[in-house]
């Protein structure tokens, strides 16, 4: 069986790229889950599972021009692979399923 | 200092938690300047030096110098003193923690212990134990070794656990691509 993992974080984060589109780099997936969701997120703990996510071919990254206001330093844009979009929408019909069924949940938007 | 430039004891620890990650350091800047307050940087910079795993060996050998004061300090203590109950309780907890948590570790910790620890013990209770003393205590000597070895392994195991081992974030156990 076809098996692949997400935390909550890591779906958040691949949604928040999603959402952003192209220009998605650390400050703006961090504005994006904070606007969204309503959470304070720590950059430094983005960029941990932005690397996690790279490392199983869910993201890709790439660097643009260093700017001033960075102290010259560039920016590292981000972008869902097919394979990470594949995980968003399997997470997404698992949870779907889960969701289903619960009487307690019925009626509701939550 | 202007306002628009990150504290400066701020920033350095950044750039020292981030492991040469400028893209995450010039994404702290860029938002300080855009108007993150002082307080904001400062806990990013804290939270980051508590979260983030440490590859810089320049920061591996700082942690270590109180750890190795800390050691030569305990070690000075059980020579003169037999009260080792504390430190087994510690043993015990550390023991429980580390077994659940990652168990190669445990390991390792229990072979530096041994290595540590061994020699201050025989020397210790050839010296100034008492027959009816000698085998409690040189159990006691040992197992506190351990103990006080695995505390002071605790953060660094912590921070290097952070990333990929079992205190990274638990996965969702869906299956999926049914």
């Amino acid at each position: 069986m076809d098996r692949q993992f997400l935390t909550d974080f890591e779906l958040i984060i691949l949604l928040a790229i999603l959402r952003v589109g192209d220009s998605a780099y650390g400050v703006s997936i961090a504005n994006e889950i904070e606007q969204t969701g309503g959470r304070t997120v720590l950059l430094a703990a983005i960029y941990t599972a932005l690397d996690r996510l790279e490392g199983n071919a869910l993201v890709t990254s790439s660097y643009g021009d260093p700017t001033p206001e960075r102290g010259g330093r560039a920016k590292r844009f981000f972008k869902v692979t097919p394979k990470g979009l594949k995980a968003v929408k399997d997470t997404q019909r698992s949870f779907v399923s889960l969701w289903s069924g619960i009487p307690q949940l019925k009626g509701g938007t939550a | 200092m202007t306002p628009h430039t990150p504290p400066r004891l701020a920033a350095m620890l950044v750039r020292l938690a981030a492991g040469g990650n400028d893209a995450l350091v010039g994404d702290l800047e860029e938002q300080f300047r855009s108007g993150r307050s002082r307080r904001w940087y400062w806990s990013q910079a804290a939270r980051m030096m508590l979260r983030r795993p440490i590859r810089d060996p320049r920061v591996q050998i700082v942690a270590a110098i109180p750890a190795l004061l800390v050691l030569g300090i305990s070690l000075g203590w059980w020579g003169t003193s037999r009260i080792a109950v504390p430190v087994l309780l510690g043993l015990t907890f550390t023991s429980w923690k580390l077994w659940r948590l990652h168990r190669t570790s445990l390991v390792l910790l229990y072979a530096i212990s041994v290595a540590l620890v061994l020699p201050e013990w025989m020397v210790g209770t050839t010296l100034l134990m008492t027959d009816g003393d000698r085998l409690f205590w040189a159990i006691a000597r040992v197992l506190a070794g351990y103990g006080v070895v695995g505390v002071l392994m605790i953060p660094f195991l912590i921070l290097r656990l952070d990333r990929s081992g079992p205190l990274a974030e638990p996965p969702i156990s869906l299956s999926l691509g049914r």
